[in-house]
């Protein structure tokens, strides 16, 4: 420390000196090298700045300003710290190997960038290693392993882990030197808390109830759901708000709720424990509402799915009544009411949800016929609302005979409007709710919108052109397209029916899920060319000299879309099977005939992976592509989610 | 309009409208602390640390952000987006690095919070999408690292995992 404040009086001298020199050769400012050096280091050097800085950072690009000095270093973890959740993440097929990688890790480390850990077994076999790993070490049990466990024991590998680590001891010293405030649980099998896995989880929050601020419970244990209180702290006795310092709360899914009832007391017990809850997030359904009354929490929710049906409408007016304070970002509204006579009541929840939620709600999902009807009687716009997913049925377009869409005012219902996502599904609604809200209607555009995700369709094929254009007249200045594989259906037509809707798009993103889609080649809808002409081509490609040959497409295709500046192309890291690899997605006369001929288009393909090890086995297997192709392999986001996290303050020594 | 006059390290003196330079936080609290009334025209604050080129500028950009409305509350939910910088901020800090750090600098000594944000925000995109040799070179940093360091801050930016 003394050495720092000594550098620092020095650095205030010689910045004295250097203003003394300023006034002397009278220049306005001094530029050079040595005087900016000590200006960005004093502004690295003064905590506020520096963290204000690096807080606009995302996390790759702190992780990479962790690299460029040790001041930067510094900084960049606090934020990392302080102002991120930053895990490291224990899994993989070894989870217990992982405990000791990372043991070893913090042990030679000055400044860890992690503020928690997260634990996370594969389904079934990995998860195994992990129960047996804690067994075997003496972690505390109170029951018995599956039969079918202690066999997996006996076989070489869970010997060698035996000899090899103490994960208790590993656990152990790493939750000494940590004060949990995070803590998300995850348990995906059918196991009681009896289970050592969960007793771990249970010691964790004995030690740390009184600090936690964030816990999120996706499911938990049969048997811990009926009182999760006795589960922690057994029979001893404890304070009903023993979460007093819980300000967010993530709720079992939706799903779980209907197949298990318990979860509902599990809300109610946290709910009444948690005085001190700001916020609830993940989504809540209007079945859970009772809890949140009860406890008088409804300002907690942030993201809440209506359904609307005669049964519930009541518990929907209350929730929407002027009785609470609402703060809900999220939406998901749907109908159930299918029929004319209860028009009425759509409508009138349809007017609370614009005067109650148009200041706050941020993202609406909700159908084509709800949205029509949302759009006809204008009470109040959403004024932050900014990403919008479609529920949409291409059947009611084609029994109206009318591309619906057109017949919403999105400019004025949405005027900050950027992201649009179209997700089919199957309406059950009697069209007659919006059999006079169709009449006598201009066709609305919207301009504000940027981004387009859609699935491939699930449209006849016939439909797609003209479906597609209806979709770019509507919002026309969509500059990024999303096309996700659905199904495997129409992949192909969707990417070539592009082209030619949106002619003004910079970024599009194709991402793939089957195998058979990944296996085709795309060349023809780059180039606008049939499949024959496109095998002609092909087969003569030794005697044409291709950087002279003119297209002339005849179909929409590349060429449409001047302002083009990258395609993207997501795929599964799987191997391809019984075809001309040379072929798949793209050849080498995409590259020639499209690509060269506009210079700024870059073309990637990301390949995404479960885990590290299945990246390192990895082998690309299209090298016809590498020479106009830039690779980026990505790791994690399809992990499944952790079984144990936690985040922390680790007390660096 | 009542003026102040803000007095720079290097003695240059610049008469300015109360209004603005109350947008300094630390100016308020000198001019509410000392009891200044409207009319102390003859009054002079000194400003030990802001040289006179960067005290104009800093001048200059208040003067421009006036009637701006106050700063929305701190939001850690909010993202933090650093491609909302008004056009006219963008030409401002168009400037060299010294320069921009001189203001930084000043922004958090007179505590004008709209300064900060935009200066820091102008940093933060000078930093984004460059790598660690990119970054040095650019702003001149030598690399005080030793191998084995830079190899064990390489291992752990591979165990991280962002929630």
């Amino acid at each position: 420390m003394e050495k720092e404040e000594e550098s620092g009086d020095r650095k205030r001298e010689r910045m004295d000196k250097t203003d003394n020199d300023k006034l002397q050769d009278d220049s306005c400012f001094d530029n050079n090298a040595a005087n900016v050096e000590l200006l960005l280091e004093k502004v690295i050097g003064i905590h506020l700045i520096s963290v204000q800085i690096f807080d606009h950072l995302d996390f790759q690009q702190l992780l990479n300003c962790s690299l460029v000095c040790k001041s930067w270093n510094s900084v960049s973890r606090r934020v990392l710290r302080e102002h991120r959740i930053c895990l490291g993440a224990i899994g993989g097929d070894v989870p217990c190997q992982s405990v000791v990688d990372l043991n070893d890790l913090l042990s030679n480390s000055f400044n860890p960038p992690f503020n928690g850990l997260s634990v996370y077994t594969e389904p079934s076999s990995q998860h195994v290693v992990m129960h047996d790993c804690i067994r075997v070490n003496g972690l505390n049990i109170n029951g018995e392993i599956e039969k079918s466990n202690s066999e997996r024991l006996s076989k070489g590998l869970f010997k060698r882990l035996k000899e090899r680590l103490d994960a208790s001891n590993l656990f152990s010293e790493i939750l000494s030197k940590i004060d949990v405030k995070h803590l998300e649980i995850n348990w995906m099998d059918l196991t009681t808390s009896y289970c050592p896995a969960f007793q771990l989880i249970a010691k964790v929050l004995l030690r740390s109830h009184p600090y936690l601020q964030y816990l999120s419970i996706k499911s938990l244990p049969q048997d811990a759901n009926d009182s999760l209180a006795k589960v922690i702290f057994g029979d001893n006795p404890f304070p009903i708000q023993w979460l007093p310092s819980l300000k967010t709360f993530v709720p079992p899914d939706d799903s779980d709720y209907s197949e298990n009832s318990h979860s509902v007391s599990v809300l109610k017990q946290l709910l009444a424990a948690a005085p001190n809850l700001t916020q609830v997030l993940g989504e809540i359904s209007d079945e859970e509402l009772e809890p949140y009354f009860e406890e008088n929490k409804v300002h907690t929710i942030r993201s809440i799915r209506l359904e609307l049906s005669l049964s519930r409408l009541h518990q929907i007016r209350k929730l929407l009544s002027e009785d609470y304070c609402l703060y809900i970002r999220k939406l998901v509204f749907v109908i159930s009411v299918p029929v004319p006579e209860t028009k009425e009541h759509v409508y009138e929840i349809l007017q609370l949800i614009q005067q109650r939620l148009g200041n706050t709600l941020q993202e609406l999902e909700i159908s084509q016929v709800a949205l029509v009807m949302l759009s006809s009687r204008k009470y109040f716009p959403f004024q932050n609302l900014t990403h919008l997913m479609i529920e949409y049925d291409p059947e009611v377009d084609f029994q109206k005979g009318f591309f619906t869409l057109s017949a919403v005012d999105f400019n004025w219902m949405f005027p900050n409007l950027a992201t649009v996502e179209i997700e089919w599904g199957s309406l059950t609604i009697d069209l007659r709710l919006i059999t006079d809200e169709l009449e006598d209607i201009s066709e609305f555009r919207c301009e504000s919108v940027t981004q387009f995700f859609i699935s491939s369709c699930v449209l006849r094929s016939t439909n797609l052109v003209p479906w597609f254009e209806n979709m770019a007249k509507l919002f026309p200045n969509v500059k990024h397209f999303y096309l996700n594989e659905f199904r495997g259906q129409n992949f192909k037509e969707c990417f070539q029916s592009v082209w030619g809707a949106w002619s003004e798009i910079e970024n599009l993103t194709l991402t793939f899920h089957s195998l058979e889609n990944m296996c085709k080649n795309y060349d023809s809808c780059v180039l606008g060319l049939s499949d024959e002409e496109l095998e002609l081509l092909f087969r003569r490609k030794e005697e044409h000299r291709f950087e002279k040959l003119n297209l002339v497409p005849i179909r929409s295709c590349i060429f449409n879309c001047r302002k083009l500046k990258k395609i993207v192309f997501v795929i599964p890291p799987k191997p391809f099977q019984n075809v001309d690899s040379r072929r798949c997605l793209l050849s080498e006369l995409t590259y020639l005939l499209g690509l060269t001929r506009i210079p700024q288009v870059t073309f990637e393909v990301q390949v995404e992976f479960w885990n590290e090890r299945e990246h390192q086995q990895y082998r690309f297997p299209l090298d016809h592509l590498k020479p106009f192709t830039n690779l980026c392999y990505k790791v994690g986001r399809l992990l499944p989610q952790p079984l144990l996290s936690i985040t922390t303050e680790l007390h660096c020594s | 309009m009542p003026v102040v006059r803000l007095q720079s390290v290097d003695g240059e003196v610049f008469p300015v409208d109360v209004e603005i330079a109350r947008m300094s936080f630390a100016i308020r609290n000198m001019l509410d602390d000392l009891g200044v009334q409207d009319n102390d025209a003859e009054e002079v604050i000194p400003l030990p640390n802001v040289t006179g080129p960067i005290l104009r500028k800093v001048i200059e950009w208040c003067t421009h952000h006036k009637d701006d409305p106050p700063p929305p509350e701190e939001d850690d939910t909010r993202e933090k987006r650093t491609d909302d910088i008004p056009a006219w901020d963008q030409e401002f800090l168009r400037v060299d690095q010294a320069v921009l750090f001189d203001i930084i600098l000043a922004a958090n000594y007179l505590d004008i919070k709209g300064l900060l944000d935009v200066t820091c925000k102008t940093v933060a995109n000078m930093i984004k999408g460059k790598t660690p040799e990119e970054i040095r070179k650019l702003f001149n940093i030598k690399n005080d690292f030793t191998p084995a360091e830079e190899e064990q801050i390489r291992k752990e930016n591979e165990w991280c995992e962002e929630k």
